[in-house]
C-alpha cells in the first residue's frame, strides 16, 4: 500500500518545491517542513514504449512528473502516492480501464500516480558537525 | 584589453552510430584538437591554454587530456561539465582569456564515445534528480519529458505535429550536403508523421541518434596570425552571452534562457536576429530549436506555423545547415559545438555544398542541463567571417 506523496515547504517564506531543496530560492532560507502534496490535477500525458504513462501533474502550485498504471487525461484530479501504486491504492482504476470513455471526476475516487522519492522522511540537518575529519590531504 | 578574439581553425570526427572497439573519448578529443590546430596553420606547441567538455572522459579530466597529449605548459585550463551549454560556456571563458593575454592559442574540444552502455549510464544518473525522482518512474533518457514539453508548445502556438516536421526535413535536407551526418537520405513531410511514435506526440525523428565523435575550435588574438591554412580568414567573436536557471524548473519551460542573454548579444554585437545570415540552434527536439528561434527574436511566436512552412521547411532562413543533431547526431558533449563548428565553416566560406552565399554573420545558441523537466542552461553566440 502506498503512503502520501510530500512537498517541501519554506518554513519562512511557505514557498512548497518539488525535488526538494537545500535553500529557498524565493527568500534564502534553509529550514523546510515536510507538506503533504495533496491531490493534484493532470496537465499533459504521453506514454512510451511498452505501455508506461508518464503525466505531469499539478499540485499546490507545483508541476511534477508522474507515473500512471492506467489511461487518464489531461484535466483528471489524481492522487499523488510515493511509491508504486497497486491494486489497492486506487479503486477508480479498475472502472477507468473497463470503461476507457469515462474520465475520472472528483466525485470518484482519484486514482494513483507515482511521485518516485517523494516518502515523508525525517528532515535532514542543512550542516552538520564532525568531532574531527582527519586531514589526509589530496593527491 | 584587446578588443576581439578569433576563432582560426575547426574541426569534427566522423560521428559514428556504433563505434569501433578501439574507439576511446580521449582518442576522439585529441584527434579533433590536432585537426582544429592544423586547419588554423598553427603547430600543436603553439597551443597554451586547453577547454574540455565531455561526459564520458572520465576517470581523466583536461589536465589528464592535456598531459596524455603532449601539451604544455599551458596557461589557461579548463573544464565544462554543462553538456547543450558547455562549447558557448568555454568559449565565453576563452574569449576573455584570449582578450586579456592569459593565453595566446586555445583549444576547446568536446566529445564522447557515446555507446548504448555509455548512454544509458549517462542518462540514468544524469543527476541527482533524475535518479531519485525520474528513473524510478521509470524512465530512461529525457523523451517523455520533452514530449510534455512539446504539448504544451502546440497548444501554446495552435502548432500541429505536421509543422514540426519542417523542422526536421529541412534539418535532414541540409544534412544531405554534409558529408560528416550520420543520416543524409532525403525525408518526406509523410515519411516523419507516419514514423513510429516514441512518446506522443514526439515520434522517431523527433529524437536525436546518439553518435561518438568530437568537435574542436582554436581561439587566438587575431586573424592575421594564421586563418584557415594561412589564408588569413578567421571568424570574429562579437558577444558570447549566458543565462543559467532563468526560473526554478516551474515554469513551462517554453521560454529558455536566451528571452535574457540574446538581447545583451545583441547589444553587444550592435546587431539583431534579422542581420544573421546563418543561424545554429540547439535542437536535442524540434521543440527547443523553436523555443529558442522565437527567444532570439528569429522567429515571433505569433507566426510560428507559418514560418515553419515558409521559411524553415523551405530552407530560406538557413538554420541548422549541417543537418544539426538531430540529422548528424549527438556526439555527447560534442552537440553544442557541433553547431559552433558548423557555423565557422559557413563565415569561413569553406562550407562546401551547403555553402550560404555571403555569409558574414552567424549566431549560435546553446541549451541543455535538464535539472528535473527541462534545460536550465541557455547561451549564444554572435560570430562574424572576417579577412
Ligand atoms: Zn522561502
Amino acid at each position: 500500500m502506498s503512503g502520501p506523496a510530500f512537498f517541501q515547504r519554506c518554513t519562512s517564506c511557505s514557498a512548497v518545491s518539488f525535488p526538494p531543496r537545500l535553500a529557498c530560492r524565493a527568500c534564502g532560507g534553509a529550514a523546510f517542513e515536510q507538506i503533504e502534496a495533496g491531490p493534484g490535477v493532470v496537465e499533459e500525458v504521453t506514454e512510451l514504449p511498452g505501455g508506461l504513462r508518464i503525466a505531469s501533474v499539478r499540485a499546490r502550485g507545483v508541476l511534477v512528473v508522474c507515473s500512471t498504471p492506467s489511461a487518464v487525461e489531461a484535466g483528471a484530479s489524481v492522487a499523488l502516492v510515493d511509491s508504486p501504486p497497486g491494486p489497492g491504492d486506487s479503486p477508480a482504476a479498475a472502472a477507468v480501464a473497463s470503461a476507457p470513455d469515462t474520465a475520472p471526476t472528483a466525485s470518484m475516487t482519484a486514482q494513483a500516480v507515482h511521485l518516485p522519492g517523494s516518502a515523508r522522511a525525517e528532515p535532514a540537518a542543512l550542516f552538520t558537525t564532525t568531532a574531527h575529519i582527519e586531514n589526509e590531504g589530496t593527491p | 584589453m584587446l578588443d576581439s578574439a578569433y576563432i582560426v581553425g575547426a574541426a569534427e570526427t566522423p560521428y559514428t552510430r556504433h563505434p569501433e572497439p578501439g574507439v576511446s573519448t580521449s582518442g576522439l578529443l585529441v584527434q579533433a584538437a590536432r585537426e582544429a590546430v592544423a586547419t588554423a596553420g598553427l603547430r600543436w606547441s603553439d597551443v597554451d591554454g586547453l577547454g574540455v567538455s565531455s561526459f564520458t572522459l572520465g576517470p581523466d579530466h583536461a589536465v589528464d587530456l592535456a598531459w596524455r597529449a603532449g601539451l604544455g605548459p599551458l596557461s589557461w585550463l579548463m573544464e565544462d561539465t554543462n553538456g547543450g551549454a558547455s562549447a558557448l560556456n568555454m568559449l565565453q571563458h576563452a574569449e576573455l582569456a584570449i582578450r586579456s593575454g592569459q593565453a595566446s592559442t586555445i583549444v576547446l574540444v568536446s566529445g564522447d564515445r557515446m555507446d548504448a552502455a555509455a548512454f544509458r549510464m549517462l542518462v540514468e544518473h544524469y543527476n541527482r534528480a533524475t535518479e531519485e525522482h525520474l528513473a524510478p518512474l521509470p524512465i530512461t533518457g529525457p523523451n517523455a519529458l520533452f514530449a510534455l514539453l512539446t504539448q504544451r508548445q502546440m497548444t501554446a502556438l495552435g502548432l500541429s505535429r505536421r509543422d514540426y516536421g519542417h523542422i526536421i526535413t529541412a534539418q535532414r535536407e541540409w544534412a544531405g550536403l554534409n558529408p560528416g551526418a550520420v543520416y543524409r537520405a532525403p525525408l518526406s513531410l509523410e515519411e516523419y508523421l507516419d514514423a513510429p511514435l516514441v512518446a506522443p506526440p514526439l515520434g522517431r525523428y523527433d529524437c536525436v541518434p546518439p553518435v561518438s565523435g568530437a568537435d574542436a575550435i582554436v581561439l587566438t588574438a587575431g586573424p592575421a596570425t594564421a586563418g584557415i591554412g594561412g589564408s588569413g580568414r578567421a571568424v570574429r567573436v562579437l558577444a558570447v552571452e549566458t543565462t543559467i536557471g532563468i526560473d526554478d524548473q516551474d515554469a513551462d519551460g517554453l521560454t529558455t534562457g536566451l528571452v535574457q542573454a540574446a538581447p545583451r548579444a545583441w547589444e553587444r554585437s550592435g546587431l539583431g536576429a534579422s542581420d544573421m545570415d546563418v543561424l545554429s540552434v540547439y535542437d536535442d527536439y524540434p521543440a527547443m530549436a523553436l523555443a529558442q528561434l522565437i527567444d532570439l527574436g528569429a522567429i515571433a511566436a505569433e507566426d510560428a506555423q507559418r514560418d515553419l512552412a515558409e521559411r524553415i521547411g523551405t530552407r530560406r532562413l538557413p538554420v541548422n545547415t549541417a543537418g544539426g543533431q538531430l540529422s548528424a547526431g549527438q556526439a555527447g558533449a560534442a552537440a553544442g559545438m557541433h553547431g559552433v563548428v558548423e557555423t565557422y565553416r559557413q563565415l569561413a566560406g569553406i562550407a562546401g555544398e551547403r555553402q550560404v552565399a555571403d555569409a558574414r554573420f552567424g549566431v549560435v545558441t546553446g541549451y541543455g542541463m535538464v535539472l528535473y523537466r527541462y534545460g536550465a542552461c541557455a547561451n549564444v553566440a554572435v560570430l562574424e567571417g572576417v579577412r
